[in-house]
């Protein structure tokens, strides 16, 4: 852990997807309760199904509806299951081949204990009464007895159309920006603006670096710069964000503080779009006292000022 | 003359094989499939068989997603499908853009490893965002910006900011950057295939949906599903067909150097790779007869004309302005497909494809009139590449 700020974080991407014809006729098949596979060229019987022949690329039509039995042909023991995975104890990952198909279908089985598994072993789906359309309306195989029989329970479902699956991926992870962000955005909760400059080539940057990107001069020297500058450039925008301001339009703008080598992204306000233009003089307009945090949020936005300061206005 | 390096890879290898499948805003088919079509008709375009296919080459690879539907099938899943035994593949994001693979095809084909590399680009990007657009998901949120204070945003926020400054600096206007898509849609309706093919005028495209200004909606690319394939060949191995083959005359591989300085106002990002093509081939910008250009956003077409030499440094916007230099029947015509903007996004490769075409004298309507070179040119910073292709003696 580094001294400095530190913030929990989570990157999550979820999405949904149409499904292509065999794997969405598939799924509905699972959601009727039922487990279908295509018939390849030379006979045999692929679960989970294949658009394409493997051998030969043709398009596969000729459905067969297999058997909810099976035989174990290859597992693995899972001891710690980590999140997002089927069962919340320990489970095997297993390559099941049902009665009726050539080739194994990878899913879980659900047993006590790794000394229960064993390669050969039958097994039966072990169904949910709510189906959806995923390949965990099958819940786990559970060990078959000597007298179980395939069960294919009544379709509920018509089964025609095209499926979409659900997909919910999340990242969580902590970030730390380190000592020199970290005294950065400490210094925005007081309502200054810490710049970094690098003494051999003479650059300030906003924010400030651990290293000179010019010259890898470190570390900078610290110096405090105004919250005043001027437009680099900016754009209007129509759509709205996923983080972004609420209203729209609204302005983004590439902002160059005075005395500053460098521009940052940040917001323009109180400027009808119209009127905004590059190199435009523009000062922070900050958050309320109770409001101020260490972030780049405790500046709301910047506004144009009448005020430029001709001891440090460069071009934009 | 020029100072060609010596040992030219790109003087064993020929385009041999061209293939598409159908091109759609929603075709509702998975990205193996539409692969497949894609792949098929390449192979047999080249005239050979699976069993000659010895390399697979994609961008971006399988797993190595920005957005839904962006990636199209991992290529294990591609060789699988076709049963064939590869000698050589390689899936990679980070390079000379959609035209890495290419690159990298050509080098192992001239380094030995393979003689016939068949090369796809899938995407299904319109059926996935549609499913976003319905409510069908959230959108994908970009990771965190620590130093934005406005999110990280549609990306057509970043390219809005480069529009303005190019419009600041250089006095570009939007009626100049209007012939990009205007362009293109003229072409688009000469191509079935096409998405957007309904008339577009400059007082329709001023008066569109703002998306972030000043780019407006037409300004940005079209989402779309579809896969485009190319087989590559070593030249002595290449079918018979001489006038079907297209030679890759030379690749611009050079990533744009970065200032810390400038950062985002980087308006030629291509210049490095356009420059490095040059230096490896006799030919010059005079001699291209016909050019796609990417089109991600429009204002991408303009930094890249510059980059490549058509215009000057900040010319581009007088370059294009009226449209007729750039569409059909004028000195250097444009994305004859329709480009990205109105054909649909099958980026990067779509524009080998359509450039191949023309060189195999097979445009159609959209054919301009014996054109022999041509010129690829794709991506954004930090990832460009371009590609010089010639027709064959045929």
């Amino acid at each position: 852990m580094s001294p400095g700020l530190s913030a929990p974080h989570v990157m999550a991407f979820a999405y949904r997807r149409g499904v292509g014809g065999a794997e969405s006729r598939f799924l509905s098949g699972l959601r009727a309760g039922v487990i279908r596979g295509t018939r390849a060229a030379d006979g045999r019987v692929l679960v989970p199904p294949l658009d394409h022949d493997p051998a030969t690329g043709a398009p596969l039509g000729d459905w067969v509806t297999v058997a909810d039995l099976g035989v174990v042909r290859s597992w693995t023991w899972v001891t710690e299951p980590g999140r997002g995975q089927p069962l919340d104890r320990p489970f095997a990952f297993a390559l099941v081949r049902l009665d009726g198909a050539d080739t194994a279908l990878l899913h879980v089985v659900d047993v006590p204990d790794e000394g229960s598994m064993a390669t050969g072993m039958r097994v039966r789906a072990d169904w949910r009464l709510e189906r959806v359309g995923s390949i965990t309306d099958i819940r786990a195989f559970v060990p078959a007895g000597s007298g179980d029989a395939a069960t294919i329970p009544p379709a509920h479902h018509d089964d025609a159309g095209a499926l979409e699956v659900h997909s919910a991926h999340e990242v969580a992870y902590r970030y730390e920006p380190g000592v020199v962000a970290s005294r950065f955005f400490e210094s925005l909760r007081r309502r200054r603006i810490l710049g970094g400059r690098c003494e051999p080539c003479g650059h300030t940057y906003v924010p400030p670096r651990p290293r000179c990107p010019v010259c890898a001069t470190g570390p900078m020297t610290e110096v405090p710069v105004p919250d005043r500058g001027q437009v680099s450039t900016y754009t209007v925008v129509h759509v709205p964000s996923p983080e972004g301001p609420v209203d729209l339009p609204y302005v983004a703008a590439w902002i160059r503080l005075d005395g500053v080598d460098v521009a940052f992204p940040h917001l323009l306000g109180e400027v009808a779009p119209e009127a905004a233009a590059v190199g435009q003089h523009v000062e922070a307009v900050w958050v309320p006292d109770d409001e101020l945090a260490p972030s780049w949020e405790s500046i709301r936005y910047f506004r144009p000022s009448d005020r430029p300061d001709p001891g440090t206005t460069r071009q934009p | 003359m020029s100072t060609r390096t010596s040992g030219r890879f790109e003087d064993d290898v020929v385009i041999s094989g061209l293939g598409q499948s159908a091109v759609g805003r929603r075709l509702g088919r998975s990205p193996l499939s539409l692969t497949l079509d894609a792949v098929v008709e390449a192979i047999a375009d080249a005239g050979l068989s699976f069993g000659d296919i010895d390399g697979v080459v994609a961008y971006p690879g399988g797993g190595t997603s920005l957005g839904p539907g962006f990636a199209g099938p991992p290529i294990a899943e591609v060789y699988d499908a076709l049963g064939i035994e590869p000698a050589f593949l390689l899936g990679a994001f980070e390079g000379p853009a959609q035209l890495g693979p290419i690159v990298n095809g050509g080098l192992a084909i001239s380094g030995g490893l393979a003689r016939h590399i068949v090369v796809y680009r899938t995407v299904t990007e319109g059926s996935a965002r549609r499913a976003i657009r319905d409510g069908a998901s959230t959108d994908p949120v970009p990771p965190p910006e620590w130093f934005t204070a406005h999110g990280g945003g549609p990306a057509a926020i970043g390219f809005a900011l480069l529009a303005r400054r190019h419009f600041h600096e250089f006095g570009t206007t939007r009626e100049q950057l209007a012939q990009i898509a205007l362009t293109a849609r003229a072409h688009a309706r000469l191509n079935p295939k096409a998405v957007l093919r309904d008339p577009m005028s400059l007082e329709d495209y001023l008066g569109s949906r703002m998306i972030s200004d000043p780019l407006c909606l037409f300004d940005c690319d079209v989402h779309c599903d579809g896969s485009t394939a190319i087989v590559l060949s070593h030249a002595r191995f290449a079918p018979d067909a001489r006038d079907r083959v297209v030679h890759l005359d030379a690749v611009g591989t050079a990533p744009p150097v970065r200032s810390p300085l400038t950062q985002h106002l980087g308006l030629a990002p291509g210049q490095r790779a356009a420059d490095s093509l040059w230096r490896r081939t006799d030919f010059t910008p005079k001699d291209v007869d016909v050019a796609g250009v990417y089109d991600g956003f429009s204002i991408l077409t303009l930094l890249w004309l510059e980059a490549l030499g058509f215009c000057g440094a900040g010319e581009s916007g007088d370059f294009v302005a009226g449209g007729t230099r750039i569409t059909l029947g004028g000195e250097l015509p444009i994305n004859t497909n329709g480009g990205q903007l109105s054909g649909g996004r099958l980026h990067g490769l779509g524009f080998v494809h359509e450039m191949c075409l023309q060189l195999r004298d097979r445009a159609a309507d959209r054919q301009v009139p014996g054109a022999r070179v041509a010129v690829v040119a794709v991506g954004a910073s930090p990832y460009v590449g371009c590609l010089l292709l010639r027709a064959g003696e045929g």
